[in-house]
């Protein structure tokens, strides 16, 4: 389990086997726009990572997060 | 556990089911979704169920204003209350004096109309603006000076107020760690996850405290925790306790275990020593700060710790879980961590200079209240010790008691003492038949409707116990009242206390025309000691709801049973 699969599933309240690429907030009722912020604020600290603010809003699901960190320098394997 | 830990237990126990229930208002004047929840995950992974009622967005203004509002019909167990005075952001606090003033007196005025603790949060001072060196005159300065200066005023008035050391917090983990710009502008939420989780675990030591689950005392090793070097091998006058360092590291940690001493925290000493080398170390080595009489009881042996500690319980008559247990010893804390997991076994780092901040930062020993009978703590534990050495000797414990010679004083509606009276309710966990737990001002509320509040001080030919047994007595219609509350402290259970004390109560509810008591018996984990003593009165059981049983007795029966049950005991109805 990777430590950004924790991170989706600790703050989402999901099971880590229902972390997917497509995991959006369309099918994720706990992904609203709070939860969101945490998701940003948890992942740019785990990975010792900068998101900017249009670079957030263009996430859209679990990979774009996932692409988005790996961007930005963030070891996603781990 | 960490910060996401939390928030997954938050999630994962939605409903508040098991564990003990807390009845929590939240005030705020920001966006605290994420504070509630992690908040939750805090209290949820310390066996607290919280139910937490939060004050609609930017709502507090009127809902502290307004009786029927919420807050005030939750009646919650405590209230916590936290307003961001954002020197960085412009809002009805920046703008001048009057919000802070009116917030104030908003406080003041709910604190008036409730009786539960109210837990304020300090406002956080300032850490640069637009004054620059002289910042005293910058208005945001002076006015977080103010607003701080006026809740102190409200927390020495009000006994069931008190303050939150923001600043405390902040200092600790750095302001440029505590606020999140983005999250404030975007999302008005102006705090790091990790500043909700610091406030969410400060927070939780006060519902601890609400709920009676507080550290009393504080059992420590020698070699290596105490003093360095092994005492064995170096000898009494080579451990390293002295004005260099590391010595002197020792010696500050020495000081701070004095201060805790001082302030009612009780100190055991559990090690693996030969007991010759360290009395020779309390008596005849000179840089010692702590001397043998600060220690209420003490293990100085080869067996294991766990046992030890198991054996220090039981003298002390205090429970594991209000044990803290510090040793330098990994293999020792792993032994006592897994044989007794309620006993809070801290890591403790390598070096000695860190050993104060670590214990202090474990913010185990919070209280809602500081009185007489706390700081004579250690005194009291040690006549205890000194009384055990005739119960060997003695018979029977019939003849135990009346060597003891117990003298019992009866205080009825006793104002002067409510601080302590609240506190054996917030305190009292084994000897209690309903466990309720009640602020100064409900006491006083029970005084002021008329009811009889019961107490009494203790004492032997050993010493004071101090005020330790006290019973609440609700008045009903028809001759008639009942049992709210009676508890008596660990300190004097097992001689017959509690049945010279009811004997007055009943014979003072007999002269007030009383002819009928009932009572119940509300059981808990830890309440057994209390649970044969209705029944041993002749208290007639008459329904069973849950865990509560609901009793009955004719008041002439309770006074003649309760008289065959306190041979030994001297009874003093001064009743002032």
């Amino acid at each position: 389990m990777s430590r950004l699969t924790n991170i989706f599933a600790s703050v989402l309240g999901i099971e880590e086997a229902s972390v997917g690429a497509e995991l959006s907030p369309e099918n994720t009722p706990s992904w609203d726009s709070l939860n969101a912020i945490v998701l940003i604020t948890e992942i740019e600290k785990a990975f010792n990572v900068r998101f900017e603010y249009d670079e957030v809003m263009a996430v859209k699901n679990f990979a774009d997060a996932q692409k988005l960190t790996e961007v930005k320098g963030g070891d996603i394997n781990v | 556990m960490k910060f996401l830990d939390y928030l997954k237990l938050a999630n994962k126990q939605n409903d508040s089911s098991g564990g003990l229930a807390l009845k929590i208002n939240l005030v705020t004047n920001f966006t605290d979704a994420v504070l509630v929840k992690i908040l939750r995950g805090v209290l949820l992974s310390e066996g607290i169920a919280p139910e937490i009622h939060v004050v609609p967005y930017k709502q507090y203004h009127l809902h502290l204003k307004d009786q029927s509002s919420q807050l005030y019909k939750s009646q919650a167990d405590i209230t916590f209350i936290f307003f961001d005075i954002n020197s960085y952001r412009r809002s009805a606090f920046t703008e001048s004096m009057l919000h802070m003033k009116e917030i104030l007196s908003d406080i003041r005025e709910f604190a008036a109309h409730t009786s539960t603790p109210i837990v304020v949060s300090s406002f956080t001072s300032p850490y640069s603006g637009v004054y620059g060196n002289l910042f005293q005159q910058d208005p945001i300065f002076r006015l977080v000076q103010e607003g701080n200066d006026t809740l102190e005023v409200l927390a020495s008035e009000i006994p069931h107020l008190y303050i939150c050391d923001t600043n405390a917090l902040v200092h600790q983990h750095g302001e440029r760690n505590i606020r999140d710009f983005r999250g404030l502008y975007a999302f008005d939420v102006p705090f790091t996850n990790e500043f909700l989780l610091a406030l969410a675990l400060e927070w939780a030591s006060f519902a601890r405290a609400r709920l009676g689950r507080v550290k009393k005392c504080l059992v420590l090793d020698l070699d290596n925790t105490l003093w360095g070097g092994v005492v064995g091998e170096i000898g009494p006058q080579g451990i390293a306790v002295g004005p260099d360092y590391p010595g002197i590291a020792f010696q500050n940690f020495q000081h701070a275990l004095v201060a805790l001493h001082d302030r009612g925290i009780i100190l055991a000493l559990n090690s693996k020593n030969n007991p010759g080398d360290i009395d020779e170390v309390f008596e005849k080595n000179p840089h010692m700060i702590l001397k043998d009489h600060h220690f209420a009881a003490k293990r100085i042996n080869w067996e294991d710790k766990a046992k030890n500690l198991i054996e220090l319980a039981e003298e002390l008559n205090i429970g594991l879980d209000s044990m803290v247990f510090l040793d330098d010893d990994v293999v020792n804390r792993e032994l006592v961590r897994s044989l007794l997991p309620d006993v809070l076994v801290p890591e403790l780092p390598r070096e000695p200079e860190l050993y104060v901040s670590t214990l202090f930062a474990l913010n185990v020993f919070n209280q809602f209240s500081l009185t007489a009978e706390d700081k004579k703590k250690t005194e009291l534990y040690r006549a205890e010790a000194e009384r055990k050495s005739i119960q060997y000797s003695a018979q029977s414990l019939d003849e135990y008691i009346t060597a003891l010679g117990i003298s019992i004083d009866l205080k009825i509606n006793d104002i002067s003492s409510i601080e302590r009276l609240a506190q054996l309710t917030q305190k009292t966990n084994q000897f209690n038949l309903t466990t309720r737990r009640y602020s100064e001002k409900e006491i006083l509320n029970f005084v002021e409707e008329s009811n009889l509040v019961f107490s009494a001080d203790v004492s032997d030919k050993f010493g004071d116990y101090g005020k330790t047994i006290l019973a609440i007595i609700a008045l009903g219609e028809n001759a008639t009242g009942d049992i709210d509350t009676f508890l008596m402290s660990c300190r004097v259970m097992g001689r017959h206390v509690e049945y010279g004390f009811i004997l007055s109560v009943a014979n003072e509810l007999a002269r007030r025309g009383v002819q009928r008591l009932s009572a119940t018996f509300t059981r808990t984990l830890k309440n057994d000691p209390a649970s044969g003593f209705l029944p041993s009165l002749g208290f007639t059981p008459i329904a069973s709801v849950g865990d509560t049983i609901h009793f009955e007795v004719n008041i002439v029966d309770l006074a003649d049973n309760a008289k065959q049950l306190c041979s030994g005991i001297t009874i003093n109805e001064n009743k002032t």
